[in-house]
């Protein structure tokens, strides 16, 4: 607690205005000045100019780290003021992107972009660090160049809040020259959480993804052939999610009969990740995606002719992205076969429950 | 005592003064407090149904280290759409199937309040690490009417907003029926089989009934004499149709044939069957040998029950031996020949 007053004195006392004999700003000090004969006019370098005019005097130059006096006219030098624009192009939840605009500053000019929820700068101040957070204090090591900032491409500000406005603002420095002035502000609005999840069967089409009655069947089971289900299974699956989204799928791991008690048509047991195929098998029952798009097949899942994953208690993954999803589809196709010994009966059954969750 | 007073007075206001500059210190100067972010945050309803009690997993990757507790807020939004959480039983463990790591020292149960759910008391969490949580009371929550939802994960200091889609009821499940096609097989092992006959008996070899089907019930083989009317048995047309009848008749239990010369007799007989015969396979015992040689029973026109099954077959096979035995009386003839008729079923 000591240290935190004094500190807070210290801070304090840097905020006194410097009383000095000879005429200063915040950005400048004139640390001596006399009167005599002109100079050259219009001298300059890559860096300064010289705004002299003949009858100031010549040959009195003075210089500290941060100015440079010369003799005749003094202007102070100023980066070019830059703008940045705030966009959210694909549904940001947490994180909009920038893009600086340069306004010819050379390119060693660095760049310290504001941000605040309200229009006009007026509270909820923060500034983007170097690793693109935001944080309520600005350091020497937010100021970046152009290039670190991402250049033509940009940036993105991370770790904001969902469904929120932020204003953005940009100044620059270079070189010994006095840092501009903040440029004019750009907006842009992160949504919130998304996700969107549809199952439906092929029967019905996307429209009754709202059903609660879903169906497909196998209508006759031949001893020892492989039978495609009547329906697919069909899915839609968005979210914009940083890390995207998982697809889940699970059953009672059988096909069982009520009025045969052993009468069951086990799932299919997959190891190792690879689809069993039910040609090989004297009985079975599994799952398949014939058909994914914008959104990855898990490898058991991934079978073609009769490779089929397994339909278990087990909740499996069926399908995953690691990015956010737009308009992920899939289509499940189940597969059975009965063996000589799978007791007849027209009352098989399972209920296959398809899951989906995002991950932010 | 005045003193005292006075130097007390100025200790607390330089005590305020001091407290005051420290706020400010700490409002202007101090860097903002900005909760971590956790990743990769998940929230898996294993029903996603409306009105549907459910059980959950919690996944996330940590953000800073040393989280002793975890909840996750349903938000109001849950519970003024008709969803619930358990508030009296919040069981949790390790998950299954995930990626994640399992969180120390997890204690077995966890408190549902309001709409949220919370667990402490667990070892302190790792930096950057990911972790997952089984929410495993089956009605750990009650879902809402359909619509999205946006959970709210802390884990210590560290949060993160997820989403959760909530579809139609019964939306998120789809219902498999199936039907298995009958079928019944029956194969005889031959079309024929000859005998020699003589006074101490001889039997056939290696004829078999087969049967596979898929029948819950079972199944049955029978035989019958193909003969229209008796006696049966072995006839021989050129021996003046002489018959070496069944023995026993058919109808009486299974009988051994007698040998020696002093009688002849013809009978079938059937032994253990081997092969998938689930259920077992019932012998009658009208032919039933037991593995006795020459024993057997008598056929006529009508069918005979040879073997019940007790459900479903696959190559079930039914031992069939015809034995028979001549007298020293039997004519002899090359052309004593009886047909016999085999039958099997599916008891569907």
């Amino acid at each position: 607690m000591l240290s935190g007053l004094i500190s807070a004195f210290i801070v304090a006392g840097s905020l006194l205005p410097t009383i000095a004999a000879l005429p200063s700003t915040n950005n400048y000090k004139l640390n001596s000045y006399s009167f005599g004969s002109g100079g050259t006019s219009n001298s300059s370098t890559g860096n300064y100019s010289l705004e002299g005019i003949t009858g100031e005097l010549s040959g009195q130059t003075a210089a500290t780290s941060t100015y440079n006096q010369k003799p005749g006219y003094t202007e102070t030098q100023q980066a070019n003021v830059p703008k940045v624009t705030l966009t959210n192009p694909s549904n940001y939840y947490d994180k909009l992107h920038f893009v600086i605009d340069q306004q010819d500053n050379p390119s060693d000019a660095l760049y310290a972009m504001q941000v605040s929820t309200t229009s006009d700068f007026s509270s909820g101040i923060t500034y983007v660090q170097a690793d693109n957070t935001l944080g309520a204090t600005l350091t020497t090591a937010d100021y970046q160049t152009y290039t670190t900032w991402g250049g033509a491409a940009g940036g993105n500000i991370v770790g904001l809040n969902a469904s929120t406005t932020y204003y953005i603002r940009a100044k620059a420095t270079q070189g010994q020259f006095t840092e501009s002035a903040y440029g004019p502000s750009s907006n842009a609005a992160t949504v919130g959480q998304q996700i969107s999840f549809c199952l439906y069967t092929s029967d019905g089409g996307s429209g009754n993804c709202s059903s609660s009655t879903h169906t497909t069947s196998f209508s006759g089971l031949v001893a020892g052939s492989v039978s495609s289900a009547s329906n697919s299974l069909d899915l839609t699956f968005s979210t914009n999610a940083d890390s995207g989204g998982n697809v889940y799928i699970y059953s009672t791991g059988k096909l069982q009969s009520t009025t045969v008690p052993s009468g069951t048509i086990n799932s299919v047991t997959v190891t190792g990740g690879t689809p069993v195929d039910l040609t090989s098998l004297s009985s079975g029952y599994g799952a398949q995606v014939s058909s994914a798009s914008g959104i990855s097949v898990l490898p058991q899942y991934n079978g073609s002719g009769n490779n089929v994953g397994e339909l278990s208690t087990i909740i499996n993954t069926l399908l995953s992205a690691a990015s956010p999803v737009t308009s992920g589809t899939a289509t499940i196709q189940l597969q059975a076969k009965a063996s000589n010994t799978t007791p007849a009966t027209t009352d098989y059954a399972d209920i296959v429950t398809v899951i989906a969750a995002a991950s932010f | 005592m005045k003193y005292f007073n006075s130097s007390h007075a100025r200790w607390k206001a330089g005590l305020f003064l001091f407290l005051v500059l420290l706020g400010i210190q700490a409002l202007f100067f101090l860097p903002g407090a900005f909760a971590s972010p956790l990743t990769s945050t998940e929230v898996r309803l294993d029903r996603l149904s409306a009105g549907q009690d459910s059980t959950w997993e919690l996944e996330f990757t940590t953000a800073s280290a040393g989280a002793t507790s975890l909840s996750v807020d349903f938000t109001s939004s849950w519970t003024t759409n008709s969803g619930t959480i358990n508030t009296s039983t919040q069981a949790v463990g390790n998950c299954v199937n995930s990626t994640g790591s399992n969180v120390p020292g997890l204690p077995a149960t966890g408190t549902g309040t309001g709409s949220t759910i919370s667990v402490s008391g667990f070892t302190a969490l790792s930096a950057t690490t990911a972790y997952c949580v089984a929410f495993t009371t089956a009605n750990s929550v009650h879902t809402p009417t359909a619509g999205q939802y946006t959970p709210l994960v802390t884990v210590g200091s560290d949060t993160k907003t997820a989403a959760v889609d909530i579809v139609a009821s019964g939306g998120d499940q789809v219902t498999v029926s199936a039907t298995v096609n009958p079928s019944f097989t029956f194969t005889m092992s031959a079309a024929s089989e000859n005998l020699t006959l003589s006074t101490s008996g001889v039997s056939t070899s290696g004829l078999t009934a087969q049967v596979s089907t898929n029948a819950a019930a079972g199944w049955q083989v029978w035989a019958r004499d193909a003969a229209s009317s008796g006696p049966y048995g072995l006839k021989s047309t050129t021996a003046g149709g002489h018959t070496i009848q069944y023995s026993p008749a058919a109808g009486s239990t299974a009988s051994t044939l007698t040998t020696g010369g002093s009688v002849e007799g013809y009978n079938l007989g059937t032994n253990s069957a081997t092969g998938t015969c689930n259920g077992g396979a019932a012998l009658d015992t009208h032919y039933d040998s037991g593995g006795t040689s020459l024993k057997g029973g008598g056929l006529d026109n009508t069918l005979r029950s040879l073997a019940i099954g007790g459900g479903t077959a696959s190559a079930c096979t039914l031992p069939l031996t015809f034995n028979a035995v001549s007298a020293n009386t039997t004519p002899a003839a090359t052309d004593y020949t009886d047909t016999v008729t085999f039958v099997g079923a599916g008891l569907f």
